[in-house]
């Protein structure tokens, strides 16, 4: 599924997986300006499983249930989704356009 | 406990009806950002509802007659609690090695949700599922920057 979402195209700089205290995650070779494997591993961990949850919640509520979130940081774009019981991350390059990509990752995952 | 109740919505306060076919809800005075708030939905129809938020001010602005909308009490909750809690973590991890925060897009399953923080609280902008949530989001960073 990792190369999948990657073959997607060069905008695509990382991919994660988390699914409970269990952590995955690739980045591609070239990428210059990433935030450090440690901070990514406690954002997998931590933040975007609260983000999903949080979202999650509201989007149930009445809101028609949740698809994905979009995170734009300063120098990069994340995506992250629900995925069997966990989520999926991918970081985006700032000038990727990050709802097709996700549209995109969101059909991969899917399937 | 279940979901709010009328005694929630007796707190919410007092709704009031403006013109030029948005339905304002508010539940604080004074009006908050009106400039700015009919500057967003001035972007075009792809603008369902604008909300601004500032600590527990809270005030809400919705189309008429759109679609799949939710209702008015989740979404007070909604920019009370959840849109400040979604930038306030996301924030902080930006903040700490991914260059800050721009925004946040929540892609729910009838509509998207734009969250713009601002330096008084934070801007909420819900879009129609079609639109480019991406380029309303950059276009409501702009309005924000120009009205402040």
């Amino acid at each position: 599924m990792g190369d999948e979402i990657f073959a997607l195209g060069p905008h695509v700089r990382y991919v994660a997986f988390g699914s409970g205290q269990d952590v995955d995650t690739r980045q591609r070779a070239d990428i210059r300006d990433g935030s450090s494997s440690e901070s990514d591993f406690f954002e997998e961990l931590l933040v975007n499983p609260t983000l999903l949850a949080l979202a999650r919640q509201r989007g149930e509520l009445a809101g028609g249930g949740l698809r994905y979130l979009i995170v734009a940081y300063g120098i990069f774009n994340v995506s992250a989704m629900p995925l069997n019981g966990g989520h999926v991350t991918v970081g985006l390059a700032l000038d990727a356009d990050p709802v097709a990509t996700a549209a995109h990752v969101a059909a991969l995952v899917s399937v | 406990m279940g979901r709010p109740s009328e005694a929630v919505a007796e707190v919410l306060g007092q709704r009031s009806r403006a013109t030029s076919g948005v339905q304002k809800l508010a539940y604080d005075a004074p009006e908050m950002n009106a400039r700015l708030r009919q500057a967003i939905f001035d972007l075009g129809p792809q603008i369902r509802y604008v909300a601004c938020g500032e600590g527990q001010r809270v005030e809400t602005a919705q189309r008429d007659g759109i679609a799949d909308a939710s209702d008015a009490s989740s979404d007070f909750f909604e920019e009370l609690l959840v849109n400040p809690t979604l930038l306030t973590l996301a924030r902080q991890r930006g903040e700490l090695d991914c260059g800050g925060l721009r925004h946040v897009i929540v892609a729910y399953g009838n509509f998207n949700q734009v969250v713009v923080p601002a330096a008084w609280g934070h801007v909420s902008v819900c879009v129609e599922r079609e639109a480019d949530a991406e380029v309303v989001a950059r276009q409501v960073a702009l309005l924000i920057e120009q009205t402040q």
